[in-house]
């Protein structure tokens, strides 16, 4: 498998290539409860799907924390 | 048509018992649960009367939806004068107990005067009782539970009682049924303690139908496929309200040592709500007719009863990070201590980790602890102090009956800066300066410091089509976020709408955890829709919010009644000083902005500049004119 470098929460890491946002969503344990930045931009949560990563995309992903 | 409202009045001192129908117009402006519980506590009870005094007004409430058979529709409120704040006291819990005061027949009781002796009330539809608690008073709650089952002959009751906490008059004293569902905050179990009452016991009732059988089936059985699809409450389900407290740990946002801190480093982790999972959980529990199941039901062999459930987030994070004790077991057996002599968790870890600052900053030793080593990290000291605190035991842990803001003006030395308090009740476990909308809430909220009356900032940063922000827009709150810590004028926007929104959630006795404007499995269109199926009320979100408003503004009236102004609107100095450790090193809220959106919210809410208590004109828009003549 062909992997390729992306930066997350400023760590490098190595994913598959044609990996889409949600596959780092499924490898962080999130769902779809979850603000993702990819090179400072917000995505949209449909969007999820379907943006495949580049090498060296920066990513930012934050779980909103509420209450309980 | 608005259903009439069937409410029991008893008043214990001269055992007088009546029914009192509340027409369905005036039903309608204060529609079950708080507001209703607020509208009769303004009543009834005479300004300055002192909370324990037989002239408080105690109200259990629900709503006209309870009981109708769908998830997170079970709550009670339990409303008087606070013990521990001199405000108006609130408190909400779910279990089984509201669905049956329902099938009952009761929206509301309200208890008034003192019994001579304890006493409890049995409640049989039209047959209510007061009879003798003698042999239940001084017992824990699943002691009183069993012998009250024995005694009555009866296995299927629900009961609501207190545990010798609330018969000793802890300021923060709890009521619970099931020995695990607290109405906790507020000290409602001291009031109850104070007239002689025990418990009130529900026999079985009769089946609440909904109005639109067809059409309420149908939003009832959305529950499960909505469930299936919604990762947050799925996940409250799996891991319980704890599933979080890794998280807030890793931002520098879990309350560390009595607020020094956020961060517990990695001993957090031996307290998350994936912990208990692998370890003490036994099963997960629910409340009547929900579908998620997010009670936690905990035991561990000779040490801790699965009876008494199992600890909350905020549960954990007070006995466990805020007094420095990262051991589920110890925090299991504290739970279970406070939910057997019935003690607000909450209030009774933070007075407690308000001691251990006190103990380890040396302004108290072991000559005034009683003996005790109180340092942060002591787990035998925590569970003996609880036990004292219930008995009102030694000299220092009655005083730490009373909370800890009272606590700390009688030790005085500057021990006043370490209670972490508003209007003398201790703040739940979400830091305001990772929520400052939240912040402004506990600031300004009626009850106290309550980490369930709004929603909390990180949900504006969520994307524009997520169900979190189309939902909020359902209520006008349309500006999003890029990070959880601004205070401008949108964030205030948006904490005092979503005040009113769970106002109304409170009022109506709907969970949070099912029913709200973000996460949840329905949101606020699905409300207006309960309300038509389910008995038949034609109303809006327009009104329900107006509705949500009047019960916050009818709380900060009777504050206003019993001398409460914008000077208690205040957190901590501590929130200000920005934070020294850990992943959230050097956030600390603008004192200076904060006060501009204190500021703010008065505008936004109709109060007043200069005593932060609502204008006259604010009352008439709410239809509360009648507030302004008393
Ligand atoms: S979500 Fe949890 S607390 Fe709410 S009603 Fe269901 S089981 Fe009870």
């Amino acid at each position: 498998m062909k992997m390729l470098d992306v930066t997350l929460n400023g760590q490098i890491q190595q994913i598959p290539q044609g990996s889409n946002v949600r596959y780092m969503l499924d490898e962080m344990k999130l769902g779809k409860q979850a603000i993702v930045y990819l090179n400072g931009k917000k995505l949209l949560q449909k969007e999820y799907d379907v943006v495949l990563l580049q090498p060296f995309d920066e990513l930012r992903i934050i779980k909103p924390l509420a209450g309980g | 048509m608005f259903p009439d409202g069937h409410i029991l009045e008893i008043n214990l001192s001269n055992q007088s018992i009546q029914t009192i129908d509340l027409p369905g117009e005036t039903y309608r402006l204060y529609p079950g649960g708080s507001a209703l519980a607020t509208y009769l506590i303004l009543q009834q009870m005479v300004p300055g009367t002192p909370a324990l005094s037989p002239d408080n007004v105690l109200v259990f409430a629900v709503s006209p939806l309870t009981g109708l058979p769908i998830s997170g529709i079970s709550r009670l409120v339990v409303a008087a004068k606070s013990p521990l704040t001199g405000a108006i006291g609130d408190s909400q819990s779910g279990g089984f107990f509201p669905a049956r005061l329902k099938a009952n027949g009761y929206d509301a009781i309200v208890v008034k005067g003192k019994a001579e002796n304890p006493v409890y009330i049995l409640i049989d539809h039209d047959e209510v009782t007061i009879r003798s608690a003698e042999s239940i008073w001084g017992k824990v709650t699943g002691e009183a539970e069993a012998i009250l089952r024995q005694e009555l002959g009866d296995d299927d009751l629900e009961v609501a009682q207190i545990g010798p906490g609330g018969e000793n008059l802890v300021s923060y004293a709890c009521i619970l049924s099931m020995s695990s569902r607290a109405n906790g905050r507020t000290g409602m179990g001291a009031v109850m303690g104070s007239k002689n009452l025990k418990a009130v016991v529900l026999k079985k009732g009769t089946r609440c139908e909904p109005s639109d059988t067809e059409g309420f089936l149908s939003l009832a059985r959305e529950a499960k496929d909505r469930l299936k699809h919604n990762d947050a409450v799925s996940g409250l389900a799996d891991i319980g309200t704890a599933g979080d407290l890794a998280a807030f740990n890793d931002i520098g946002f879990l309350v560390t040592n009595n607020w020094q801190s956020g961060f517990s480093g990695e001993d957090a982790s031996k307290i998350t709500g994936e912990a208990m999972k692998a370890t003490i959980l036994e099963k997960r529990d629910t409340c009547f007719a929900c579908a998620v199941r997010c009670k936690r039901v905990v035991s561990i062999p000779d040490q801790v009863d699965a009876k008494y459930g199992g600890p909350e987030y905020e549960t954990i994070a007070t006995f466990g990070s805020y007094c420095g004790i990262y051991d589920l077991e110890t925090i299991a057996k504290a739970n279970q201590l406070c939910n057997m002599y019935g003690l607000d968790t909450i209030s009774c870890g933070a007075t407690i980790s308000f001691a251990m600052e006190c103990f380890e900053k040396g302004l108290i030793g072991e000559k005034e602890t009683d003996g005790l080593a109180l340092g942060f990290g002591e787990a035998e000291s925590m569970l003996t102090l609880i036990e004292r605190i219930a008995r009102k035991e030694g000299a220092f842990a009655t005083m730490l009956a009373e909370g800890s803001k009272q606590a700390s003006l009688r030790i005085g030395k500057g021990a006043e800066a370490y209670s972490m308090s508003v209007k003398g009740e201790e703040m739940a476990a979400h830091m305001p300066q990772y929520k400052p909308g939240l912040g402004v809430v506990y600031a300004v909220n009626p009850f106290g410091c309550d980490h369930q009356s709004s929603e909390n900032d990180p949900l504006l940063m969520m994307p524009e089509d997520s169900q979190e922000r189309i939902w909020l827009g359902k209520l006008g709150i349309l500006h999003g976020e890029e990070d959880s810590y601004g205070l401008d004028d949108y964030k205030v926007q948006f904490a005092f709408d979503s005040q009113c929104f769970y106002s109304v959630l409170d009022t109506l006795c709907l969970c949070q955890f099912v029913w709200g404007p973000t996460w949840q499995l329905y949101g606020p269109d699905d409300i207006v829709k309960l309300c038509k199926v389910g008995i038949g009320w034609d109303t809006s979100l327009f009104e329900l919010m107006r509705v949500g408003e009047r019960r916050i503004n009818m709380m900060r009236v009777f504050n206003a009644r019993e001398g409460f102004t914008k000077a208690e609107d205040k957190l901590p100095a501590r929130m200000f000083e920005k934070l020294k450790n850990g992943p959230s090193v050097g956030i600390g809220i603008d004192e200076q902005a904060f006060q501009t959106a204190v500021d703010h919210y008065y505008q936004m809410a109709g109060w007043s500049a200069k005593t932060g208590n609502p204008e006259e004109g604010t009352l008439r828009r709410l239809s509360l004119g009648w507030l302004i003549q008393s």
